[in-house]
């Protein structure tokens, strides 16, 4: 009886107490919780930016301020840089430098190769099955990329050694946005996804944007005249966050996800999805001014042509639609092909030609923006599911490409 | 009679030949846990060791153990199942005795060679033999007060929001929830308070306490593996004995063990913030699953320009050490003395970890040249 008056009471509390502490763990991915590892300082220098898609709109529109003739392939250099990738989805973009170029691989290292091919530096990512998705940003002292393995990277640009890390995500397959003194990542949760903004200096996390809702793989954009970051998401919503605090200003559903970046021309931001669709969207009010109707799904993102006012989308049966900035049709080029095409187009603007440039099943095509109709057709060894960095040394111009399960091959025209 | 003699006349009598036999079956269930779990493929046999704070050089040996682990392991075994047999015969006690000691000798050996091996029943294993042997005399009392501080200690540490809530758990247990929590609320109880119990003269509280007990071993089975209660069970043994104990005769020596022992304890809670999480001075202290953590860990491996990220699996290794920072820095100095071999080799490590109940990591190790100069590893588990 002693042990029972003494033990009944102690029940008791402890059911009080169980009742209490029953919470569950705290996992990593139940927050945004970043874990920054500042391996090196050194401060990073601005300047010369190199992005994603051209600049920070994501136009992929590329101006030279030269005549040239009808373009024409002249060779064709082949380094020993391959890509076995797993899955086929769009890869990192070989980043052109002045000293040579930058490549995110299948394998997951990222190689810095100089113009005569031999290796500046590597930095192999851990866990990197999936390989390099992310497109490296470049400024005058360091390269910034994300690992499909979720952790995000700054690297010195002259020895490729450490300099932060972020470990954060499953997966970063989009590509960083380089603004000011920071760098704009798109983390990927299991089913879920936020942005954060991070001092390109030492990693410091100034803000994380509320989750996405499901992963994101879409390249951020950003629009200068409202502060404004723009990303799709696997939802199939748009949303655009203020830049300066990371809230949400508005989400607009769009009826398909959206993979690709976000292309902003003027007040408009223009978006691909999967939905079969290009849409327009105010970017003040978040309203669709109009939509298109595509051939099929699109990863990719528009392109802009700004001299004709041109918004020039592809998907994956191959299909251009061209439609003019205020959503009337310009001109169509059907195809029906059963591979997925998943590149990116670009446009290449000299002073007096202009070329709509993009990947189809086993070539890249070089056609009118005008029309669509094609110039120039240049065979490669797989599809290329990413895109093309042009570049002009003297009287060449270049391009490195990866095709699928190929190695990488810079590809030169002459111009004159 | 002088006092040597009395020292071993006190091992013949008939509770420490049983305890003797009982403590010889911990070596053999030793032997079995560490052949079942591959200890020689997994850790014995690899070039790579990861040495204890107190000998940090056990890479030395390593060569030399990797050839013999096994028969090593043998010899283990033939030790201690003939003290066992010898104890069991009660004819050859000394003798039983004699191979008890060289038996703890050569698992101490063996145990030092990679702290991978570390793990609570051990610590107390190795505790209990201490005083069986030297906690002379009248050793059941000191056997007897140690045991309740292993429980109480033990309840002490478990006293934290990971434990209670059930998350600490390293595989799932039949009971989950609320009935969970309650449970674990319960074990701290018993630990902390009614193990006091097993020193009444009340049959009734003592019996009860006893299979308290029992029951808290059998039920941890499921959960922690075979090894840790059935080695709890065999060296619970004194507490039959309990009841006959009498403090005032405990000596000052004993005492001095005793609050040696506690405050080994102690030490880890007043000296760190969350030694769950770091592990600094936990090396002479009891290592419950008191908090699962989680930790991010990468070594960057650099050999001229070309850069490598290493993700190391921590996971591979027992849930108590998988975020122990002594894993780690003994990881970065194996690669530093393998890699120096071909060319100047650099390597960057970083830990961060957490409690698996916490949101926010916090950094353990941030090395970014730990090749050129390796941080001290202290005596204390501490890198400085």
């Amino acid at each position: 009886m002693r042990l029972l008056k003494w033990l009944l009471p102690t029940m008791a509390l402890t059911v009080f107490l169980g009742f209490i502490y029953n919470k569950g763990e705290k996992n990593l991915w139940d927050s945004k919780s970043m874990i920054v590892h500042l391996n090196l300082h050194k401060p990073f220098q601005k300047g010369h930016e190199v992005q994603y898609k051209k600049s920070v709109t994501r136009n992929a529109e590329y101006f030279f301020d030269v005549n040239v003739n009808p373009l024409k392939e002249v060779s064709r250099k082949t380094f020993p840089v391959s890509n076995y990738g797993i899955h086929s989805a769009s890869k990192a973009v070989p980043v052109p430098l002045q000293e040579g170029k930058l490549v995110g691989t299948d394998t997951g290292k990222l190689i810095h190769l100089a113009h005569d091919n031999k290796l500046l530096w590597s930095f192999q990512v851990a866990n990197s099955n999936r390989g390099i998705h992310s497109t490296p940003g470049v400024d005058e002292s360091s390269v910034y990329f994300g690992g499909y393995n979720g952790n995000f990277y700054r690297l010195d640009r002259t020895s490729g050694e450490l300099l932060w890390t972020i470990k954060a995500g499953v997966a970063v397959g989009a590509s960083p946005l380089l603004i000011d003194d920071f760098v704009i990542i798109n983390f990927e949760l299991p089913e879920n996804g936020f942005i954060a903004k991070v001092l390109r200096d030492t990693g410091m996390v100034i803000w994380s944007s509320d989750f996405l809702g499901n992963q994101s793989h879409s390249s951020v954009s950003y629009h200068a005249k409202t502060n404004t970051l723009l990303v799709g998401d696997n939802n199939g919503n748009l949303r655009s966050i203020d830049y300066k605090s990371g809230l949400i200003k508005w989400i607009l559903p769009l009826g398909g996800e959206v993979k690709n970046a976000p292309v902003i021309f003027e007040d408009q931001v223009y978006v691909n999805t999967w939905g079969k669709e290009l849409i327009s969207v105010d970017i003040s009010s978040g309203k669709v001014t109009w939509r298109t109707k595509l051939m099929a799904k699109s990863q990719s993102s528009p392109v802009v042509d700004s001299k004709n006012r041109l918004i020039i989308s592809g998907d994956y049966s191959g299909t251009i639609t061209a439609v003019s900035v205020d959503g009337k049709p310009a001109w169509q080029k059907i195809r029906h092909s059963k591979l997925k095409n998943y590149g990116n187009l670009l446009l290449l603007n000299f002073k007096n030609l202009s070329y709509l440039v993009y990947p189809f099943e086993n070539q890249i095509l070089f056609t009118d923006p005008m029309t669509g109709n094609e110039k120039l057709s240049i065979p490669t060894s797989g599809a290329i599911t990413s895109e093309f960095m042009p570049y002009l040394e003297k009287n060449l111009l270049k391009m490195n490409v990866i095709p699928h399960q190929g190695e990488l091959q810079e590809i030169i025209f002459r111009l004159k | 009679m002088n006092k040597a003699r009395l020292f071993f006349k006190e091992l013949q009598t008939k509770e420490l030949i049983t305890y003797g036999l009982c403590l010889s079956l911990t070596h053999v269930l030793t032997f079995y846990f560490w052949f079942k779990n591959s200890v020689p493929e997994n850790i014995l046999n690899r070039l790579n060791p990861v040495c204890w704070p107190l000998f940090q050089n056990c890479d030395s040996l390593r060569p030399l153990i990797s050839t013999i682990s096994h028969e090593l392991l043998w010899i283990y075994l033939g030790l201690s199942v003939t003290s066992a047999i010898l104890f069991a015969g009660t004819k050859y006690i000394k003798t039983a005795n004699y191979l008890l000691l060289v038996t703890t000798l050569v698992k101490l050996f063996i145990f030092a060679q990679d702290y991978r091996l570390m793990g609570n029943y051990h610590y107390m294993q190795f505790l209990i033999i201490l005083l069986y042997f030297f906690g002379y005399p009248r050793r059941m009392n000191v056997l007897v007060l140690l045991l309740i501080c292993f429980y109480f200690f033990a309840g002490l540490l478990k006293f934290n929001y990971d434990w209670l809530s059930g998350s600490a758990m390293i595989a799932p247990p039949i009971v989950t929830g609320t009935p969970l929590v309650i449970l674990n609320f319960l074990a701290v109880l018993f630990e902390v308070i009614l193990i006091w119990g097993i020193l009444s003269k009340d049959k009734r509280l003592h019996a009860f306490t006893f299979f308290t007990i029992i029951i808290f071993h059998l039920f941890s089975w499921h959960i922690v593996g075979f090894f840790y209660p059935l080695m709890m069970l065999l060296l619970i043994y004194p507490f039959l004995k309990a009841p006959e104990l009498n403090l005032r005769e405990i000596k000052l020596h004993q005492w001095i063990f005793i609050l040696v022992f506690g405050l080994m304890q102690i030490l880890p809670k007043v000296l760190t913030s969350d030694s769950s999480v770091d592990g600094r001075y936990r090396i002479f202290a009891l290592n419950m699953f008191d908090s699962k953590t989680t930790c991010k860990n990468h070594f960057i491996l650099s050999q001229g320009n070309e850069h490598q990220e290493i993700q190391y699996h921590s996971y591979a290794h027992g849930v108590r050490i998988w975020c122990d920072p002594i894993i780690y820095w003994n990881t970065a100095r194996n690669i530093c003395k393998e890699m120096n071999k071909n060319k100047k080799t650099e390597v960057s490590l970083f830990l961060s970890s957490k409690r698996n109940t916490e949101l926010d990591h916090q950094t353990l190790l941030n090395y970014p040249a730990f090749c050129s100069s390796i941080p001290k590893l202290t005596f204390w588990g501490e890198i400085k």
